[in-house]
């Protein structure tokens, strides 16, 4: 293996990589996709289920996006989680992902991919929310 | 590649470590800090995924295992994968603190040097805990 160091890493600050919050029950999956994200240069902090990722949530991790699955087992599955953290934590963007073609509408205003979905659009949309999150609404006036 | 079909990730010369830990903030904080080290990290939170993993084939060289996870099955698991997998380094840990300990000398054998100390794995899974029992810091 390579003897090459590194300074160790800087606290953190606001020039910090984008958070996405990975929901998904099938661990292949999750794994392919946290691997694809952070190859892209996210930080991506991984979740099995809806309950652990509102545990992380409620611990006070930084979330910039939420990518869940709609279906996961368990008391509560992805639209439930989904739904708490649109209301709770309203900044964070949410992106849905679901095996079944009928799913309809679940969050108001949130893209679903239907399974198996593409890794690059994936990626490519989540950049896109972080952009629009970042850029002042036309409407909005400046201070 | 749809992200259902599976496929050994193609070597970068780094070792890959399972870490397969049933409390979510000890695993997130360990994967991150293994990460920080140098190494891929593949996380499983159950027995059944560190099976499914192993199963799709995916390279593992250090498998960080709870013996407590999936109800304490994490011995005999450990006793399965030796015999059907013995070129996978399996790290046997027990609790936060062990955890942390077990990290930490997986990552002195790593690319990169420690980010910190080990011992500060254990101060952040339980921060993490504290907030997430009183939603607050």
């Amino acid at each position: 293996m390579s003897a090459q160091k590194r300074p160790c890493p800087e606290p953190e600050s606001d020039l910090r990589a984008p958070t996405v919050l990975v929901a998904e029950d099938e661990v292949l999956i999750r794994t392919m996709l946290a691997q694809h994200l952070r190859d892209a240069g996210f930080r991506v902090v991984e979740a099995a289920n809806a309950r652990e990722a509102t545990d992380i949530m409620e611990a006070g991790e930084t979330v910039d996006v939420l990518f869940t699955d709609v279906r996961m087992p368990g008391e509560n599955d992805g639209v439930w989680l989904a739904q708490l953290v649109q209301q709770n934590y309203p900044a964070v963007r949410i992106v849905l992902a679901s095996g079944e073609r009928d799913v309809g509408q679940a969050i108001v205003g949130a893209k679903l991919f239907s399974k198996p979905y593409d890794l690059d659009l994936v990626e490519n949309h989540i950049r896109h929310l972080l952009a629009a999150a970042r850029e002042p609404a036309l409407w909005e006036e400046s201070d | 590649m749809p992200p259902h079909e599976t496929k050994s990730r193609p070597s970068a010369n780094l070792e890959t470590v399972l870490v397969a830990l049933a409390d979510v903030f000890a695993r997130m904080v360990v994967a991150e800090y293994l990460r920080d080290c140098g190494y891929e990290v593949v996380e499983a939170g159950s027995a059944e995924d560190v099976i499914t993993v192993l199963r799709a084939g995916q390279t593992i060289d250090v498998l960080l295992l709870d013996a407590q996870i999936s109800d304490g099955q994490g011995f005999a698991l450990a006793r399965e994968i030796r015999q059907a997998r013995p070129g996978i380094d399996i790290v046997l840990t027990f609790g936060i603190a062990k955890s942390a300990e077990k990290a930490g000398e997986i990552c002195d054998d790593g690319p990169l040097q420690q980010p910190y100390h080990p011992q500060e794995i254990v101060r952040r899974i339980q921060k993490l805990r504290r907030r997430r029992k009183t939603g607050s810091d």
